[in-house]
């Protein structure tokens, strides 16, 4: 029985041969294929981006011609993103204009919103035992103490057999840690090929298709 | 740094910065307006920034260049980037949104085989050579071979059973009977060295955090302290 | 031209039919005298006690009643309304119901006549089915037979027939018990003599509602006077019979032939009065109805029968018409009777049907619960205004304290300018990265990764730049090129960052190149490590960025010294090194990270063959390459406030989960505690 494949399966499952094989198969003709296919790619992506921001502004020119709540501060974005792009379109992204916007807006804010993570997380750690009190969740703050204490001297005294290239630290960041990191990225791996073989023979269809 | 050292852009600069800086640190007493004033002030410059960025960076030069300066053969070679970026701008329209679905596919192809194709020669076989060559003597120093070898097992102890919890233990619901045999055991070590590592993984970023804190503080510091203790 | 009454449905026909045109009953008998299946000769059968009186009138009477039938004859063939079947049941010797014979015997003694022309007419004509008498055709009037037959109404109820030496059946003795029913007046009823009518007739006539006349049982000047037609069954209005309510269960259980004193008087054709209040009513009913459904739009005209099936709004629940069976039979020769099957078929009885309600009829309590109900699911729509809660809650109190303990902490080293903390020695990672940059010659190109959000500015900062300042001081040529829209960025405020604090004067151009953002993630940094020319073609701000001399010989990425990724992420990492490393033959790829990328990435540098040279992590490692450093450059101003604050943390930490674990383990004991109670 035939059936119809989409025109968007055929696309993917086309390129993804393509970009697979330049992996695994050392070919002049399909090396050259692979790099075009890459170089298109990496263009869309670009274009996606800009995609994105069109669509983020659409968002929230519609909250401000729609009157919703808080419809003011979709205004300010709208404003700052096309001043942002205005002044590095007129003067190029590495101007002192540009760079002065984002040094002193966006790396200020965001650096902020770092730093008030760190109280959220020590409040969140002082809470922590009293939602799941067992062996697993005590291994794993008896290690984050460990690491914390050992990263840096406490109070400025450094605690031997703690800290230096020698001490407890160090070794549960080399051995444990490595033996459960290790695990983790060999699953990762083995997950992103089950997972990328399905899309690639159309079986998940994420694009629309 | 010195406030009097800077020049007026500069000085209206760190001013603005510090403003922004107090505005979120105002989160700690609760959501207030002046924390989604800068938010959404930030939100629109990065976005804003990146898309001057990929514009000028990939789209100028990749697309736009050479199908207005190029030569002839430039011009077809970019004609197929060209359509399939014209097509992904449907993807704004809800309504003429599938009309961007062949681009979307491409750029889903084309990431999945690289995702694929980097596991496999990134990750996966060197992780696993690695894994073999834990017991490779002769990579083992002279002295403390005993303690190479028992870190080795307890490297490979750690990376096999870490991966038998998650492809037998992980399966299970959380709260449910643990696995008979021989099985349930090893997913209770995996679960064990998993604990160490997310440890591990939550000391550095807390650290990380704290980080981003000192040098804010730093920074207010660097605003308040010239200004208090100004001779 | 001549009518002919139907005895089933009273209504006229031409003569010259023989069945009926509205309800198809023979008009005319086919047979003589009425006999049974087992009809026997008259005189016979003398032990069935139906046909045995019926017989023995008949011998009496037999030759007067076929004189009788030859005056019908005499009679008919002056009035073409006479009907033929008298005639030819006279002439045939048709056997008589002996109960019909004996009744005629009866009526005679009594002075009643019977004519046998009319019993022993067929079935369904029956011998009711007067036709038109001599005097009553001349008349041209209807008359019922009833009251040819029966007595006056003044008339005393007539002693009971008595039989040829035999006893009266039982059912006929019980219709003269029954109770009047309709009654109905003829002007043209053979009248008898007073106190002549027999007892059991006046009974029928009672419960059949019809005036009984003595006159009309005589048989020679009956036979003369009586009118057929006359004698036909009333004429009822079908329309009226239809609205009729069901028989009244008043209705008498016996005793036809009788009339309700009080409807005595009533015409031929004339509704009762019951019948008419109970018409009246269903009429008044349906007229709001109606009135209501017309008054939005123009009433079509529909067929009566249509009309009656109307579904109405509101309607009182109505029991469905149960036809009694035990109704008294008003038509045909078994008028009169009680419990008889209906002569005809039901589906020509037309009756209103049962009015079914198109509104739901629901009870009080019914409409209560519903009203309940309604109002439950309006509240789920609708949002419960919660009550605010208070402000400061202990949570944001704890929170409040944290921020500013941790401010204090990290704050004082800052205040008095302290640097006391030592710098940590350098790791094993740290001293192999130092090495390899060590080994950059000068103008070597090297491509530095600034992969890091402006987020982790303060870490990234403080761990790369003491290795940036290393290059620096190596006099390597810096490529710099970001996977992220902000990496171009943060690549210009990390060059100038290391030149503000370390002293270098690392110009544009000359000394280094921003290559600025490789979009696509794996795709393009594959495409970037196979063909780095195709993919940067031009620089941050559209310079050509591969004139430098430095770079004149990168074909590939392998062409670089080195490659070092700063990067703040574990996924860029792995991407860096799972589709660059394998590209890259001699050349080492060294990674500075965040400590939060450091247990996923370590697993890269710790495996044999290495995959990443050198590992520098965090503000620690930092700070330890800053230890092996001429000069210091951001970790150590950072350094006792980290101290500082990662110990602070160390303290809430403990503290808090010291707390929690007593809390729960106290609030557990009373728990159980209390269940012990």
């Amino acid at each position: 029985m035939r059936q119809k494949i989409p025109i968007s399966v055929s696309i993917v499952i086309g390129v993804g041969i393509i970009v697979l094989l330049g992996y695994f198969i050392k070919f002049p003709v399909l090396a050259v294929m692979q790099q075009i296919l890459l170089q298109w790619a990496l263009t869309l992506a670009a274009v996606a981006l800009l995609v994105g921001a069109i669509n983020l502004l659409n968002v929230h020119f519609r909250r401000v011609s729609g009157r919703q709540k808080n419809s003011s501060y979709s205004l300010i974005l709208i404003l700052s993103l096309l001043f942002t792009f205005a002044l590095g379109a007129l003067f190029g992204p590495k101007s002192a204009w540009s760079l002065w916007v984002f040094n002193h807006i966006q790396v200020p804010v965001e650096s902020s919103l770092m730093g008030l993570l760190a109280v959220v997380l020590a409040f969140a750690s002082v809470r922590m035992l009293r939602r799941q009190l067992n062996l697993f969740s005590l291994v794993f703050l008896a290690t984050a103490l460990v690491m914390l204490l050992g990263a840096a001297p406490v109070l400025g005294i450094e605690i031997p057999g703690l800290h230096g290239p020698d001490g407890l630290r160090a070794l549960i960041a080399q051995v444990p840690a490595v033996a459960g990191a290790r695990g983790i990225l060999i699953g990762i791996g083995l997950g992103t090929i089950a997972t990328g073989l399905r899309v690639l023979m159309g079986a998940d269809r994420p694009y629309g298709g | 740094m010195s406030l009097a050292d800077l020049s007026l852009v500069d000085l209206i600069g760190a001013l603005v910065s510090f403003g922004l800086t107090l505005m979120v640190f105002s989160y700690v007493f609760g959501d207030n307006a002046l924390f989604r004033l800068a938010i959404h002030l930030f939100i629109g410059v990065s976005a804003g920034y990146a898309a001057i960025v990929a514009f000028y960076n990939v789209v100028w030069p990749q697309l736009l260049i050479p199908l207005v300066f190029g030569p002839q053969a430039e011009r077809l070679y970019v004609l197929v980037p060209l359509v399939l970026a014209g097509l992904l701008f449907f993807k704004v329209t809800p309504r003429f949104s599938a009309l961007g679905n062949p681009t979307a596919a491409y750029l889903v192809g084309v990431g999945m085989a690289s995702a694929v194709g980097g596991a496999v020669v990134g990750t996966i076989y060197p992780q696993v050579f690695a894994s073999a060559n834990l017991f490779d003597l002769q990579a083992a120093p002279q002295a403390g071979r005993l303690l190479y070898f028992v870190k080795s097992v307890a490297i490979l102890l750690g990376t096999l059973t870490t991966l038998i919890y998650f492809y037998f233990g992980v399966q299970k619901s959380p709260g449910g009977a643990p696995e008979k045999g021989w099985i349930g055991p090893l997913t209770w070590i995996g679960q064990v060295f998993i604990a160490i590592t997310f440890g591990a993984i939550f000391a550095g970023v807390y650290s990380a955090a704290l980080m981003a804190f000192i040098e804010r503080v730093y920074f207010i510091g660097d605003i308040l302290l010239p200004l208090i203790f100004t001779p | 031209m001549g009518e002919i009454r139907c005895p089933m449905c009273g209504k006229p026909n031409p003569d010259e039919l023989d069945v009926c045109q509205y309800c198809e009953a023979r008009l005319k008998p086919l047979i003589g005298p009425f006999e049974p299946a087992d009809t026997h000769e008259p005189g016979e059968g003398k032990g069935d006690s139906v046909t045995d009186w019926l017989d023995s009138l008949r011998e009496h009477e037999g030759g007067e009643l076929f004189e009788a039938e030859e005056e019908i004859s005499e009679g008919e063939e002056g009035a073409d309304e006479s009907p033929e079947w008298p005639a030819e049941v006279a002439s045939e010797e048709a056997g008589i119901p002996d109960w019909l014979a004996g009744l005629g015997k009866s009526l005679q003694e009594e002075g009643e006549t019977l004519p046998e022309a009319e019993v022993g007419a067929e079935q369904d004509a029956g011998p009711f089915r007067m036709g038109d008498l001599g005097e009553a055709e001349k008349a041209g009037e209807e008359q019922d037979f009833w009251t040819a037959i029966a007595p006056q109404e003044e008339s005393e109820p007539a002693e009971q027939l008595p039989s040829s030496g035999e006893e009266i059946p039982d059912w006929l003795q019980g219709f003269g018990e029954s109770e009047p029913a309709a009654q109905v007046e003829s002007d043209q009823v053979a009248q008898t003599e007073p106190g002549e009518v027999p007892d059991w007739l006046a009974e029928l006539e009672e419960t059949a509602g019809l005036e009984t006349s003595t006159d009309a049982l005589e048989v020679e000047p009956e036979l003369e006077e009586i009118d057929w037609e006359a004698l036909q069954p009333d004429q009822v209005d079908l329309e009226a019979e239809q609205e009729s309510p069901p028989v009244s269960e008043d209705l008498p259980a016996a005793a036809p032939f009788t009339l309700d004193e009080e409807e005595a008087g009533l015409e031929i054709g004339e509704m009762p009065e019951w019948l008419a209040e109970v018409s009246e009513e269903s009429s008044a009913e349906e007229a709001p109805l109606l009135e209501e459904v017309d008054a939005s739009l123009t009433p079509a005209e529909l067929p009566g029968w249509l009309e009656a099936m109307r579904p109405v709004e509101t309607a009182a629940p109505v029991a469905p018409f149960i036809e009694e069976s035990e109704g008294i039979e008003s038509r045909g020769p078994l008028a009169g009777l009680r419990g008889v099957l209906p002569i005809e078929p039901e589906i020509t009885h037309l009756e209103k049907p049962t009015a079914y309600a198109i509104k739901l009829q629901i009870s009080d309590n019914e409409r209560e619960h519903a009203s309940l109900f309604e109002e439950l699911v309006l509240k789920e729509g609708v949002p419960a205004p919660v009550e605010k809660g208070i402000a400061i809650s202990p949570q944001n109190i704890l929170r409040v304290v944290i921020f500013l303990l941790l401010f204090l902490a990290v704050g004082w080293p800052i205040y008095i300018g302290s640097q006391s903390v030592d710098l940590p020695l350098p790791s094993r990672e740290v001293n192999q990265t130092s090495q390899l940059i060590d080994s950059v010659m000068v103008s070597e190109p090297v491509l530095l990764a600034v992969d890091y959000e402006p987020g982790f500015s303060g870490e990234m900062d403080a761990a790369s730049a003491s290795i940036v300042d290393h290059l620096m001081i190596r006099g390597a040529y810096l490529a710099l090129v970001s996977t992220t829209p902000t990496g171009p960025a943060q690549a210009e405020r990390l060059i100038k960052t290391v030149n503000n604090t370390a002293g270098h004067a690392y110009l544009d151009a000359s000394q280094y190149a921003n290559f600025g953002y490789v979009s696509g993630g794996p795709a393009g940094l594959l495409s970037f490590a196979q063909a780095p020319r195709g993919v940067i073609r031009y620089g941050l701000n559209g310079e050509p960025v591969w004139e430098a001399a430095p770079l004149a010989d990168i074909q590939t990425l392998a062409d670089f010294a080195y490659i070092v990724v700063i990067t703040d992420r574990p996924e860029t990492a792995r991407v860096w090194i799972e589709q660059v490393q394998p590209t890259l033959r001699d050349t080492e790829m060294i990674l500075v990270v965040s400590a939060q990328a450091e247990p996923l990435v370590r697993p890269y540098y710790e495996g044999l063959p290495q995959q990443v040279g050198g590992l520098v992590t965090g503000v620690a490692g930092g700070a330890a390459y800053e230890n092996g450093m001429p000069r210091t450059i951001l970790a150590r101003k950072y350094w006792d406030a980290f101290s500082y604050g990662l110990t602070l943390a160390v303290i809430f930490i403990l503290a808090g989960s010291i707390f929690n674990t007593l809390a729960g383990i106290l609030a557990k004991r009373k728990y159980t505690f209390k269940d012990q109670k």
